[in-house]
């Protein structure tokens, strides 16, 4: 598309939406400013004016054109424990040599001596910043950021500053342990091992997403927030790379969120599914730490009562959150609410067909409430909730259906990440709480436990989606695992994108099999994810699939096993 | 390389089979179509390790064929009535684990709506899933195919973006109206189903739509194209053009307001085929021979591939196979199965396409009784591809024969509102409450331009129905009533609909009348709001006791004693004992006498008394007043009628839950409109057109809390 996009998609002042590519709406289009950019062939993103935006967004265009805001699926690094040891991946001769691991994150730190090769030159084989803007060599075909070559990167390494040859640096960590679990070189003294330790890696560093978008849906500013659009173009990048290289590649996503309607049809999801089912790609998605939080309530409407009533605590000192109830269609839901102090609106009809908005009388709080009675991608009911300075106590909503054929409904808070401490339901659900886009159908979902205990990991997000896909696929390591981290050190951590990175380098190991054999294969997600499943480890006395544990446990030599077999 | 490794040899390629329910304008019909498409499946499953794919190129599936009068089915319905292809242990399943999942499915115009996740319906107990691809699919491990449904060449069947619908192409309503004539037809050979008409083709609209080219005739607009040719098909089909369509089980919508949507088809239409380099005047001649003859199609497909390198495009769509046209570098081949109806049978078989990889070659095969064999009814296999000269040619005779061409004006935008007249006929104009329902009536007929004739049934059952008809005889549009008598509205309804005109009830009932709307106080948040504030009273007035009372409405005020039955839930659930709920038949007297009985049984054992209307609130308030109990013990009402007010001034009401009907006058006007204009209505209850209207409380210092209210 036209160059001036590239500001766009940086400045602050225009608002990027996912629509699909054949039907972005006239009266968006017809804006001086509008420009867009395909991202593959479903979705585009339109960069539009936030001055210019027509009213009532979500009734004229639906809600499934807000990207949705994915945050890091981990814990801050904990003490080592020094219980661990280096995770054995048994004696298979494998090492993920001529494929690639894929890292959507936020960033790597390349001077880490697990990405360096034996002659000190980098296993990095290309990082795009989308955070390094105003220089000339954005990717081919990408409007944002910087790439950095391994040439640029082998450079780098060589210069007693590094950062001054490619400033490109993770601060956060999360992206280098991704990167670590799933590639690292091992490092007995320090007695870590990454998975795929002769892979090529291909990092994305994504960009924060847009102030608009954080008030919209009242996402803290202190807290790493990504945009969906952003992830795509990450997905994009990865997969020219792997395309020019002419490898496979094995993805690990692990970032999530509560937004959508917990099934498999947002933008993102619907992407990874077609990506996942292309030959030579293997996709992992961490399942989410949201299962013990309180932060999902599901019901069924009492018909003899007539509403089911949920109520929802908020903490102190709440600056703000969304909130989405989904009820299953044909079923026709609307709301009540109450204040903590008292405040109490009615039943809303369902015909609303505007964002109301509630001002409170004495409590500074407003609330915002959107119907889409029949949601776009999904056809159910979608009620989006979002509170502006909510009063803390006990906010109660009742529920009433006007139609009863089981009128069943989820509601989601943001993950915690996003949301603070002390704000739940005070009856939660601990299913159905895996993070988009694990909600996928393709893709290997993996939650985590603790290798060393067999328990599953505390906070684990729980299955199945809700379209009742059998997600989680099953568990890997994530509880007390050593992981190279900032500043060439190493740390324990906890969580699912842990066994995701865990499990990307398992896939990159078969991957890397297939290739070797003398016919030599190819393989898709799901033949590998059929492989893992039947070799994964299960407990006679459980029964499986199961909503905590997927198909049991992975367990890579069995599963090499049941491949020869 | 181990990048094409793959010697797994054919695609098999299966379209427009268009199976659907039982419903007898579905052509596909399971105990004839059933044993030949079983064959297909045989072939498919025997040869599975052969097969690299197997892509379902759309109109697998026919949720378009139905009558409006009919919900089209969910994908669940057509899984259940075809349970030998469909189902966990059907045909497709099997092939799903034979070919281990191989299958690919692309969605045609009959099956636009299938999603990814409805695949997953299809159950398959290995674990296997139909794969799902939107739009035009090259496979990785073959570039040099295209696969594509081809609806998204011709103007009547190509996604339509510019609407609430999206992406239903207007061809939807061509297939509902055409069912609307065949279910006409069908009514006088009880039994038959379109199956059983020799010729019958769905796609065959040329029969249909042979006054096309007429349309075309003067120099039209975008607008007026689409206005014709839904006028048109409204005259061939004889569906009105007010016949409510039902989308699903909660929408409806009219031709009426198909002209309105699909106001910018031609420009859509060019705006999609503008990435093709196609000058705008073989565009404009592209769309007018619309889905008339497919010559065209695979033109526009090879302009659609930009290839050099030799190159297959294989559609459906159709249904007319053809194998391997055009020259040597380019390809173009349809599985056109023929969706054969049982006479017709075996000379339109059912046909399918098997394509080799490695000799860019497609076959198309027919399915015989008990075989399947390469096709040789139809051999139209070789030949060129039409040029663009061919095109530009056909194009110039078919216009000098039809003397017709279009203009290039662009899209509108604003669409021209018809000049209403609506009939309101009110209840009685010199009570509060409906005089105030009529003020919004006239107040929001007069922002949106519409003329209102009213007539007053002055509380008279035999005026309301008169006047009402008088109204409907007038050339009146809409029209809104508010009964006197809701029995009479079926009467009224019935001559309304003589003249094609809709009716929007407010408030007291539509006596069972098929209406526009029916628009009516929520009166079980009413009743929710009435516990609500009840234990707000109980709190302050330091009430002890755990007993309350309802007194209820007639059994046959089926709104009203919805107030009730939200009052006792919320009641419950804080603890409270429902101890009497007796009815009072919505009158004072009968009231009066009831309360003065539980107030003997219970004396100051009672916390609540709430009444389902305004008369038995005021019955109710004499009984407590005699027993001394004002102001001990709690007595919310229903309605806010002058009287009720002056009570909770007096003391002797702590509150009562008022209606809105200026509101719902305003409302009932914008329904009316909406339904002339086929905008879409989001009722609260679709099965019975219920559109509820917020109501709120007047507490005890008479003041109203519309918005909020502070308990």
């Amino acid at each position: 598309m036209d160059s001036t996009c590239s500001n766009r998609i940086l400045s602050e002042d225009y608002a990027d939406f996912i629509v699909e590519s054949d039907q972005i709406p006239e009266s968006l289009k017809s804006l001086s400013d509008f420009c867009y950019e395909v991202v593959n062939n479903v979705n585009a993103v339109a960069y539009v004016p936030i001055a210019k935006l027509p009213p009532n967004l979500i009734q004229q265009y639906t809600y499934s054109i807000y990207p949705n805001c994915y945050g890091l699926l981990d814990l801050g690094s904990l003490e080592d424990s020094g219980i661990t040891k280096i995770q054995g991946i048994p004696a298979l001769n494998l090492t993920g040599k001529d494929v690639l691991i894929g890292i959507i994150d936020t960033g790597i730190d390349y001077t880490h001596e697990a990405f360096k090769n034996a002659d000190g030159t980098t296993r990095i084989v290309s990082i795009w910043d989308q955070t390094i803007n105003n220089t000339t060599s954005k990717p081919a075909g990408f409007l944002y950021g910087t790439e950095y070559t391994k040439d640029q990167i082998n450079l780098a390494l060589t210069n007693t500053d590094p950062f001054s040859v490619v400033p490109s640096k993770d601060t956060n960590g999360h992206g280098t342990s991704l990167a670590g679990i799933a590639a690292g070189n091992r490092n007995e003294a320090k007695n870590f091992s990454g998975v795929a330790t002769d892979s090529g890696i291909v990092v994305v560093k994504l960009k924060q997403a847009k102030q608009n978008l954080r008030d919209f849906f009242f996402i803290p500013s202190d807290v790493d927030c990504y945009q969906e659009n952003d992830i795509m173009f990450g997905l994009k990048y990865l997969l020219s790379i792997a395309t020019k290289l002419k490898k496979p590649i094995s993805i690990a996503i692990g970032l999530g969120t509560s937004q959508g309607a917990h099934d498999a049809r947002h933008a993102l999801s619907s992407y990874l599914n077609s990506i996942a089912d292309q030959k030579g790609t293997g996709v992992t998605v961490a399942a989410g730490n949201e299962g013990n939080r309180g932060l999902h309530y599901s019901g069924i409407v009492d018909t003899t009562i007539g509403y089911d009533t949920v109520e929802l605590k908020v903490g102190p000192n709440n600056k703000g959150f969304s909130m989405e109830l989904w009820g299953n269609s044909p079923n026709l839901f609307s709301i009540d609410v109450l204040s903590p102090t008292g405040e109490y609106i009615s039943r809303i009809p369902a015909r609303l067909k505007e964002t109301r908005e509630i001002n409170f009388i004495f409590e500074s709080t407003k609330l915002f409430i959107d119907y889409e009675i029949v949601e776009s991608q999904t056809g159910d009911e979608l009620i989006l909730i979002r509170f502006q300075n909510p009063t803390e106590g006990i906010w109660r909503f009742r529920v009433y259906s006007s139609i009863n054929f089981e009128p069943r409904f989820n509601i989601w808070l943001p993950i915690h990440n996003f949301l603070g401490t002390d704000t739940f339901f005070t009856k939660p659900d601990p299913n159905t709480t895996l993070t988009g886009p694990a909600n996928t159908s393709i893709p290997i979902i993996t939650t985590a436990y603790d290798h060393s205990t067999q328990n599953l990991y505390i906070n684990a997000s729980r299955g199945y989606t809700r379209a009742n896909i059998i997600n989680p696929t099953f568990a890997a390591p994530g509880v007390n695992m050593i992981v190279p981290t900032l500043n060439n050190t190493y740390s324990t951590q906890n969580g699912t994108s842990i066994s995701a990175g865990f499990t990307a380098g398992v896939v990159a190991l078969f991957l890397e099999w297939g290739q070797r054999q003398t016919t030599p294969v190819i393989f898709e997600t799901s033949e590998i994810k059929n492989y893992l499943i039947r070799g994964a480890k299960r407990d006679s006395s459980v029964q499986y699939p199961n909503k905590e544990w997927g198909y049991g446990i992975l367990d890579v030599f069995n599963a090499f096993n049941s491949l020869r077999g | 390389m181990v990048w094409n490794m793959e010697n797994r040899e054919f695609i098999v390629i299966l379209s427009d089979i268009h199976i659907g329910t039982a419903s007898s304008t579905v052509c596909y019909r399971k105990e004839f179509h059933e044993k030949y498409l079983n064959l297909v499946f045989d072939d498919i499953i025997s040869s599975a390790n052969q097969i690299r794919e197997l892509v379902l190129l759309g109109d697998i599936f026919e949720f378009w064929s139905y009558p409006p009068n009919e919900i089209p089915p969910t994908l669940d319905d057509i899984i259940a009535s075809n349970p030998n292809i469909l189902g966990p242990n059907g045909k497709l399943s099997k092939a799903l684990t034979a070919l281990k999942g191989r299958i690919i499915f692309i969605p045609g115009n009959h099956d636009i709506n299938i999603t990814e996740t409805d695949l997953k319906k299809i159950k398959n107990s290995d674990g296997y899933s139909i794969k799902y691809h939107k739009g035009p699919y090259t496979p990785t491990y073959d570039p040099s195919i295209l696969f594509t449904h081809g609806n998204e060449f011709t103007l009547l069947n190509s996604t339509y973006h510019k609407s609430p619908l999206a992406p239903l192409p207007i061809g939807y309503f061509v297939s509902r109206a055409i069912a609307y004539k065949l279910q006409k037809e069908l009514k006088e050979t009880p039994g038959h189903t379109v199956a059983s008409k020799k010729g019958h083709d769905i796609t065959d609209l040329t029969k249909y739509l042979f006054a096309i080219p007429d349309i075309f005739k003067n120099n039209l607009s975008t607008k007026n194209l689409v206005n014709s040719l839904v006028d048109s098909i409204s005259g061939i089909t004889g569906m009105p053009l007010n016949e409510p369509i039902w989308l699903n089980q909660s929408t409806s919508t009219t031709l009426d307001y198909v002209k309105f949507i699909y106001q910018d088809l031609l420009y859509e239409y060019r705006a999609k085929l503008k990435g093709l380099k196609i000058s705008n005047e073989i565009i404009n001649s592209l769309a007018l021979i619309a889905d008339e003859g497919n010559l065209y199609l695979p033109w526009l497909a090879k302009q659609y591939s930009h290839q050099t390198n030799p190159f297959t495009i294989i559609m459906g769509h159709t249904h007319i196979p053809i194998m391997n046209l055009g020259s040597h570098s380019i390809h173009y081949s349809n599985t056109g199965c023929m969706c054969p109806s049982i006479p017709d049978f075996p000379e339109r078989p059912i046909t399918y396409g098997i394509y080799s990889i490695s000799n860019h070659f497609v076959n198309i095969m027919q399915v015989n009784d008990h075989s399947t064999d390469p096709i040789t009814l139809y051999t139209r296999s070789s030949g060129q591809l039409p040029t663009d000269n061919d095109i530009l040619n056909f194009i110039d005779s078919y216009q000098s024969e039809k003397d017709i061409s279009l203009d290039n004006t662009q899209a509108v935008t604003t669409q021209l509102e018809p000049k209403y007249t609506f009939g309101w006929s009110v209840y009685d104009a010199s009570w509060d409450y409906y005089k105030t329902m009529q003020d919004g009536v006239l107040t929001k007929a007069k922002e949106l331009n519409i003329d209102v004739l009213t007539f007053d049934q002055k509380s008279n059952s035999v005026e309301m129905i008169t006047g009402s008809i008088d109204l409907i005889n007038k050339d009146i549009n809409a029209l809104i009533i508010s009964p006197y008598n809701p029995e009479g509205v079926p009467i009224i309804v019935a001559n309304a609909k003589k003249k094609g005109i809709p009716v929007v009830v407010i408030d007291g009932g539509t006596g069972g009348a098929d209406v526009l709307a029916f628009i009516v106080s929520d009166s079980f948040a009413g009743g929710v709001l009435a516990g609500e504030y009840a234990i707000k009273l109980i709190k302050e007035h330091d009430i002890k006791s755990k007993n309350v009372a309802i007194i209820k409405a007639e059994k046959t005020a089926t709104y009203a004693l919805r107030r009730g039955q939200g009052f006792k839930s919320v009641m419950q659930e804080y603890g409270y004992k429902v101890v009497a709920e007796i009815s009072a038949d919505g009158r004072q007297e009968p009231a009066y006498e009831i309360v003065k009985k539980i107030l003997v049984s219970y004396k100051d054992d009672l916390a609540v008394i709430f009444c389902e209307n305004g008369l038995m609130t005021l019955g109710a308030a004499g009984a407590i007043e005699e027993a001394g109990e004002k102001g001990k013990i709690m007595l919310i009402g229903f309605d806010a009628d002058p009287p009720v007010i002056d009570a909770i001034k007096e003391g002797l009401v702590q509150g009562t839950i008022a209606q809105q009907p200026f509101k719902m006058g305003e409302l009932g006007v914008e329904v009316a409109r909406s339904g002339l204009l086929g905008l879409p209505i989001s009722y609260d209850d679709w099965y019975n057109k219920e559109i509820l209207m917020e109501v709120y409380l007047i507490d005890e210092n008479s003041k109203s809390n519309i918005n909020l209210v502070k308990l």
